[in-house]
């Protein structure tokens, strides 16, 4: 009785009731902290497969991304530490994972100057540095949790384990491993977490879980328990998906799973309910849309896929950035032609902050205005490099690419180096006998998302074994037939050799949502009704048909010149006049 | 002829012989007793300085205590008065710091350390007890990142760095931490275009 009394004498007392607003805060803290963690807020160094798989098969080869998050800090320097079990895996230098491994990473320009001293293979390491050498160009990659690609390297499998985490060495604090440091900083580690990757390696014909788990327990050491990394490292720190196309579709690797991408080695399923109607089960470009489709990249939501149609630029930022797993909304970027509330701003913000798209003569960040071109076909040039930034192809592999010549690429073309590149990863393939690769023609659906499967998945097939680096089969691919089927969809060449002309000019958008063309400032037509008829591909071109539609050239839109304004049939370029620039045809095609 | 070596004279040589021996033989222990002598004087010179000063300075390369060259000059002249070497703790203070050959008076002084600029003080008045400070008011560190040892930070000193990237040892390691990373090139960075003072 005296013990009631005496609490409820406490209860009155301002201390007692301290202490439970204390015990409160204690409670509410601690429930956030978890919430804390998951903003993915902070400077973070990444592991990301490129591909987005995490599940590989021993004797298979696969791309790991070391990606850099600033999170609007000026970074001089980061030094990455990289252990590697040398077990389970080989580190290469190639997408084949053929030759002698690797010595050292391959880097990918995000800071100016990677001393070679600094980079480095050695006793199951991998150590890499970056640096800001003058103090003047100091590396920011904006708001968490954009990142930049800061090096990569290619891991070729030698042995299985079930769960394997690709970890980078941190320990907050600590000086001598995976750190970053501040521009004008006194030398201090300003890294606030990293995120790994957690593999599943499996053996030969040993099919393996569904899509496995991507990006281990976020940063070790300090950050522990998940850390801002847990957000975009899947299972270790809950996130559901990550900065990257890894965690998207790692997950927590439940069997079934529609985000998860099957292994390359997996049967290849057929196509479900979902599948669109103008895809035939035959279509040579069928794996790619399955891959992007499984990939959360293309709608689903729609009837057709329409693989003959030109792709825009705006769609093709919308695959590139939902295949890179685009978990967050980038800043509205400062492109001119594109409107906040149209339904490409996203991805296409995206682009921009991921480096992909640059605007016309690399405009974006630098000058105004700046223009995109969402409207515009994508033109075979620009797809690849579109691709080839993707995957992070380095300057000194565009250089170093396979060293062919094709009558149509300059050597002083913007897109020599990135052609080059493109053909020597059989991304694009040049026309069979003629030379030709034909770099300013559009691109349609079915083309582009071959090519970026196979960059991806199949970054090499047997294009190289022709010296001349023109496909063997090309000859083949032009005899097939180019017409539509009855059931609505069509017969599209495999026009990664790319012997056949471009689609219609209708251009479908992508969200049924008007698509103004900032050139006309016309709305483009609607996509045609699933019943209604394909138009028919155009038979082969020859130069002098090209050299007709030249003539055609339409009037130039502002300093971009490109073939939307050649009314899809011919090859302009851009006429810089005093006071109004013009298009007139390519002399390259036309003479004068 | 008669015997020059009478027993009388051979005594006599004897004695003297004898003399001798006992006169080197103290003359010899007599110049080791003064060597020794001499000896502990210096060794007394070692442990009684003419006065003690405090040192205050910090050298950005630390990670607790740093070894720095302090030089005392005349206020003419090149040639330093006394060289000596000086530990400084964590906090940058090296106390009880022993002078010797300069008397009471006003010198220039100049602070070194291995991969830093050189900071020097003009017109210091060296008296016993007093305290020298070379931060500033604690503002100003001893600049890092001269790896050439030219008293500047420049692209050299960088490109020396980048060079020597993973190594574990060595006057580039500027943070102490046993590594040479990016750690040690944003310092240098940080400081390039700094020069350092010359008397």
């Amino acid at each position: 009785m005296n013990s009631k009394i005496r609490h409820r004498r406490q209860m009155l007392t301002p201390l007692y009731w301290a202490k439970v607003l204390l015990c409160l805060l204690i409670v509410i803290s601690g429930t956030q902290m978890p919430q804390k963690a998951y903003a993915a807020a902070g400077q973070i160094i990444k592991l990301v497969s490129t591909s987005g798989e995490t599940t590989f098969t021993v004797g298979g080869c696969f791309r790991v991304d070391i990606r850099v998050q600033t999170d609007n800090l000026d970074a001089n320097s980061v030094d990455v530490v990289l252990p590697y079990s040398t077990t389970l895996l080989e580190p290469y230098d190639n997408a084949l994972c053929t030759g002698s491994p690797a010595i050292s990473v391959l880097t990918d320009g995000l800071f100016p100057s990677y001393p070679s001293a600094g980079n480095a293979i050695t006793s199951g390491t991998i150590s890499v540095t970056g640096y800001d050498s003058a103090g003047t160009s100091p590396v920011d990659t904006g708001s968490a949790p954009v990142d930049q690609l800061f090096a990569h390297i290619f891991f070729k499998v030698k042995a299985a384990q079930n769960s394997y985490t690709l970890g980078l060495d941190f320990t907050s604090g600590d000086t001598t491993d995976t750190n970053m440091a501040e521009n004008g900083g006194g030398g201090e580690d300003v890294l606030d977490a990293v995120g790994n990757l957690t593999l599943q390696l499996n053996a030969v014909g040993g099919g393996g879980d569904s899509g496995g788990s991507t990006g281990g327990g976020g940063g070790s050491g300090g950050t522990g328990g998940g850390g801002d990394t847990g957000v975009r490292s899947g299972n270790g720190g809950g996130g559901t998906r990550s900065g990257t196309a890894s965690s998207t579709r790692s997950g927590s690797g439940s069997e079934g799973d529609p985000s998860v991408i099957p292994h390359p080695s997996a049967p290849v399923e057929v196509f479900d309910a979902h599948s669109y109607g103008d895809v035939p089960e035959d279509a040579w470009y069928k794996d790619a849309v399955l891959y992007f489709m499984r990939n959360n990249a293309l709608d689903m939501e729609r009837p057709r896929f329409e693989p003959s149609r030109q792709i825009l630029r705006a769609e093709a930022a919308k695959i590139l950035s939902l295949t890179h797993g685009m978990d967050a909304q980038a800043p509205h970027t400062l492109f001119d032609d594109v409107e906040q509330n149209v339904w490409y701003a996203p991805y296409v913000d995206y682009a921009a902050m991921e480096g992909w798209m640059r605007g016309y003569e690399e405009c974006y960040g630098n000058v105004r205005p700046c223009f995109v071109g969402p409207a515009h076909a994508l033109t075979r040039a620009q797809a690849a490099t579109l691709i080839l930034r993707f995957i992070g192809v380095t300057a000194v592999e565009r250089v170093a690419a396979l060293n062919m010549v094709f009558s149509d690429v300059p050597v002083d073309a913007w897109f020599h180096d990135e052609i080059r590149s493109a053909v020597s990863r059989c991304i694009l393939r040049g026309d069979d006998g003629t030379g030709l690769l034909r770099p300013t023609d559009p691109v349609n659906r079915a083309e582009f998302v071959t090519m970026f499967h196979r960059a991806l998945v199949t970054p090499v097939q047997n294009c190289t074994s022709h010296p001349s680096g023109i496909v063997e089969e090309a000859l083949s691919l032009i005899q097939r037939d180019s017409q539509v089927q009855d059931s609505g969809s069509a017969t599209v060449e495999d026009p990664l050799q790319s012997d056949f002309s471009l689609a219609p000019a209708e251009i479908p958008h992508e969200e049924q949502a008007p698509l103004v063309h900032p050139a006309a400032e016309e709305p483009l037509q609607p996509s045609p009704p699933a019943s209604a008829p394909v138009p028919s591909l155009p038979q082969k071109r020859t130069p002098l048909l090209r050299c007709d539609a030249c003539h055609r050239c339409g009037e130039g839109w502002l300093n971009v010149c490109d073939a939307s304004e050649c009314m899809g049939l011919g090859n302009c370029v851009l006429n810089r006049g005093f006071s109004w620039n013009s298009c007139i045809p390519d002399p390259m095609w036309c003479g004068n | 002829m008669h015997n020059i070596f009478t027993p009388q004279r051979t005594r006599t040589i004897v004695v003297f012989i004898v003399v001798l021996v006992i006169v080197l033989c103290v003359a010899l222990i007599g110049t080791r007793s003064s060597y020794l002598l001499h000896s502990s004087t210096i060794s007394v010179t070692v442990l009684d300085p003419l006065y003690d000063i405090t040192i205050t300075a910090v050298p950005e390369k630390t990670q607790g205590s740093a070894v720095l060259t302090f030089q005392i000059y005349p206020l003419i002249g090149t040639v330093p008065t006394e060289t000596r070497k000086v530990n400084v703790n964590a906090s940058g203070v090296a106390s009880q710091v022993g002078v010797f050959q300069a008397t009471p008076g006003i010198y220039r002084l100049l602070l070194s350390s291995s991969s830093h600029l050189k900071r020097k003080k003009l017109s210091v008045l060296l008296l016993d007890n007093v305290s020298i400070d070379f931060t500033l008011g604690g503002s100003h560190k001893l600049y890092a990142g001269d790896v050439t040892g030219d008293n500047a930070i420049t692209a050299s000193d960088v490109s020396q760095i980048a060079g020597t990237l993973r190594s574990t040892s060595g006057g580039e390691d500027l943070n102490n931490d046993g590594l040479v990373n990016g750690m040690d090139l944003t310092m240098a960075i940080t400081n390039l275009g700094r020069t350092g003072d010359e008397l």
